[in-house]
């Protein structure tokens, strides 16, 4: 029925993504296919304004640049530890939420609040927590361990600052998502299942969990994409600092676009970094879909 | 099929409607500047300037000349953001602004070498200007900048602090640099400030150092891809900042030039490397401070401790603006050195604020000013030295001096990533 009904419609249907399509098409698809891609074989310093086709020797330099290859690790590693963090944790809380708590939705509103305020905002409330309020708590308490924490005084600290509030301000948006995914499992299965007697941990790893992996996989998909386009919280948070330690993909080549005009260099770092975010999501989506439970 | 159609239609519209949503920012903002254009029929003239605690100093500025005629609106305004990044993507885009700042010595002869800045060889300005300083904005022979003001990197100094720590002598070597610091030290007193999270105070730090330190063709081996930041005398660069190390008190990598420039101003440290930018919110904090400023001692003789002076900041001309005329007008403004209450007075007259590179009577009595003409009328300055090097270079030395004083890396590394960093700009 479905199928006639589509086959019926369908031009109906793509007339109603058209209108999207050509947007997505216009602001994303061809200034990628018409201008970085084909970018990113020049030689083009954008204040010098000379311009040489030079082929792949951009992508060829890429793999000796220290500093990019630093960038694409710190990349990585904040996306795998904060992706675990946020997720794990905006879990613990939808599932908090789901049961039978007092204002239920204040406390909700309360998690998602980070994200609706802007990075810059986030990055500048925490440096104040980490360089001020912090090291007061730490004098007060005469815990000198906690007033002597340099947050920003090396790579390692700064790297976990960056995860700390890159993990706050996603948590909510992926909160809501496992809340909304929760509720519409349907009571009478989980029932069913304590009846059997699968409470506890197992109701939720064997129940619970399975029913919700859609949702998993939009959320994983959410937070890879964020993480690896990850650019305010770092740049207003320490600048890329302390000595390019903290500088994501994106920053990179947004100091190599925008600070040394290197544009057709950051136009190969770009497309790069859209093959790898590319690959990412493909392998995603095809490995959660086998897991996604039919209902 | 009518449903059909209106259904298309409005799926066209919600995705118009995001769209909507994305750019509802940039109308708004317009919104009102159009307006007063319509309702006074005002040419808006429009200078972008960098980041600083000056902005205040130059709405004042404004607000005079538009106070005294009807025909232009004069408007700044500020970048909070990465100013060389603006830059870049307004280039991009060819949307400069009419007026707006750039650094002096290579980056507007950057703009001037790809024929987007106006040649004010001509102005009425340009006679007027001190002779020592025409190489920062200059290209070809020719001006394409108006240099707004003269700014001065070295050590700024709480009188009173000394004066407590019972210290009589102004430092002119490092091994008196460093009696001064152990000095301050026993009185409980933090020697520096730290300003170290933001990477641009180390780049002005380093090129002072460096700049005390280098022989006469250095800058040409430089720009030649021949020289290299290390030589023999780099030790005497890294011990200075292993000093500054030690002296900025507890967590030093956690503060930024705002708090550090509070701390200087409030008392909590005794000494400031940095310009005298750095005291233009001093008087909103401690009214009382009495600040003197020298030169940065990083060698054994006296005779090198010289004060950097040099333009602060250029402001260009685009080229393609569109109404040129108006444009120059505001820049005779800006320029006047007759005009007593006019853009000088309130940009060049207070605390804080960098001197005109040209005459004009102050009323500023701080003792820095005092051992700033003293420097000057003794021939004791030099130019900044990074301001000489390849555009873009202050990227690469200050994340690399920032290594250094987080301690991922060692004297060695750090001169061997400015190096690299220099070479590759050079390409």
């Amino acid at each position: 029925m479905s199928d006639f009904l589509y086959r019926k419609n369908k031009k109906f249907y793509l007339a109603l993504l058209l209108p999207a399509l050509v947007l997505y098409g216009g602001a994303l698809v061809c200034p990628l296919l018409f201008g970085t891609l084909p970018y990113s074989f020049l030689n083009w310093n954008l204040m010098k304004g000379k311009r040489s086709f030079t082929g792949l020797t951009n992508y060829i330099r890429l793999f000796s640049d220290e500093k990019f290859i630093h960038a694409v690790c710190f990349t990585i590693l904040l996306a795998v530890i904060s992706i675990l963090f946020s997720n794990l944790l905006a879990f613990a809380v939808a599932f908090m939420l789901d049961q039978n708590v007092r204002a239920k939705g204040v406390i909700r509103s309360f998690f998602f609040i980070p994200n609706i305020i802007s990075g810059v905002m986030v990055a500048f409330v925490w440096s104040f927590i980490f360089t001020n309020a912090i090291p007061n708590i730490g004098q007060l308490l005469h815990i000198d361990a906690l007033s002597n924490i340099s947050w920003f005084g090396n790579p390692r600290m700064s790297m976990t600052a960056v995860v700390i509030v890159t993990a706050w301000q996603s948590t909510g948006f992926l909160m809501m998502l496992y809340v909304a995914g929760l509720q519409t499992i349907p009571k009478d299965v989980i029932e069913a299942a304590m009846l059997d007697g699968c409470v506890g941990l197992s109701k939720i790893l064997k129940i619970q969990l399975p029913l919700l992996m859609p949702t998993v996989t939009i959320n994983l998909f959410v937070s890879i994409a964020g993480a690896f386009k990850s650019f305010d919280i770092p740049l207003s948070l320490t600048g890329g600092g302390p000595a390019n330690s903290t500088q994501t993909i994106a920053l990179n080549i947004y100091t190599d676009a925008f600070g040394a005009y290197k544009t057709g260099y950051a136009s190969a770092k770009s497309m790069l970094l859209f093959l790898i975010v590319a690959a990412i999501a493909f392998f995603q989506l095809r490995i959660t879909r086998k897991r996604e439970v039919q209902m | 099929m009518r449903k059909k159609v209106i259904s298309v239609l409005l799926a066209g519209l919600l995705a118009i409607g995001l769209t909507g949503c994305q750019g509802s920012g940039e109308p708004k903002k317009e919104g009102p500047a159009q307006q007063s254009d319509s309702s006074g029929d005002k040419v808006p003239v429009k200078l972008v300037v960098w980041s600083s605690g000056a902005a205040e100093n130059f709405q004042k500025g404004a607000d005079v000349f538009n106070s005294r005629q009807d025909e232009i609106d004069f408007q700044v305004e500020m970048q909070t953001g990465d100013y060389n990044q603006y830059l870049g993507a307004k280039v991009a885009s060819d949307d400069l602004p009419d007026l707006f700042f750039l650094n002096p010595y290579s980056q507007v002869q950057q703009f001037a070498e790809n024929d987007r800045i106006l040649d004010l060889s001509d102005q009425a300005f340009s006679s007027k200007i001190y002779d020592s300083v025409k190489d920062a904005y200059s290209y070809d022979g020719k001006s394409y900048a108006y240099p707004m003001c003269l700014e001065m990197l070295g050590i700024y100094y709480n009188v009173d602090l000394f004066e407590e720590a019972g210290i009589t002598q102004i430092p002119k070597t490092f091994a008196q640099m460093e009696e001064v610091c152990a000095k301050l030290k026993e009185k409980n007193i933090t020697p520096f400030a730290a300003t170290y999270k933001d990477g641009w105070t180390l780049n002005h730090l380093f090129s002072c150092l460096i700049g005390n330190t280098a022989d006469d063709t250095w800058v040409q081996d430089m720009n030649a891809g021949t020289g290299s930041f290390k030589n023999e005398r780099s030790n005497e660069v890294f011990r200075f900042l292993d000093l500054m190390k030690d002296n900025s008190g507890a967590n030093y990598m956690d503060a930024d030039s705002t708090a550090g420039f509070n701390a200087f101003a409030s008392g909590e440290a005794a000494m400031i490397a940095s310009g005298e930018f750095s005291l233009l919110n001093a008087e909103s904090v401690n009214p009382d401070l009495n600040v003197g400023l020298f030169a940065i001692p990083n060698t054994d003789d006296e005779a090198d401790a010289k004060l950097d002076v040099d333009v602060g900041i250029c402001i260009a001309v685009n080229k393609k603006s569109s109404h040129l005329q108006e444009t120059l007008k505001v820049l005779d403004y800006i320029s006047d050195n007759t005009d007593k209450e006019g853009w000088m007075h309130c940009t060049a007259d207070t605390m804080g604020a960098a001197p005109a590179a040209m005459e004009f009577e102050t009323q500023v009595a701080a003792q820095y000013y005092k051992d700033y003409t003293a420097y000057m009328e003794s021939g004791n300055s030099k130019p900044w030295i990074y301001l000489q090097l390849p555009s873009g270079i202050a990227d690469v030395v200050g994340p690399a001096v920032q290594g250094y004083f987080a301690g991922s890396s060692d004297m060695e590394q750090t001169l061997q990533s400015m190096d690299t960093g220099c070479k590759e700009l050079l390409e």
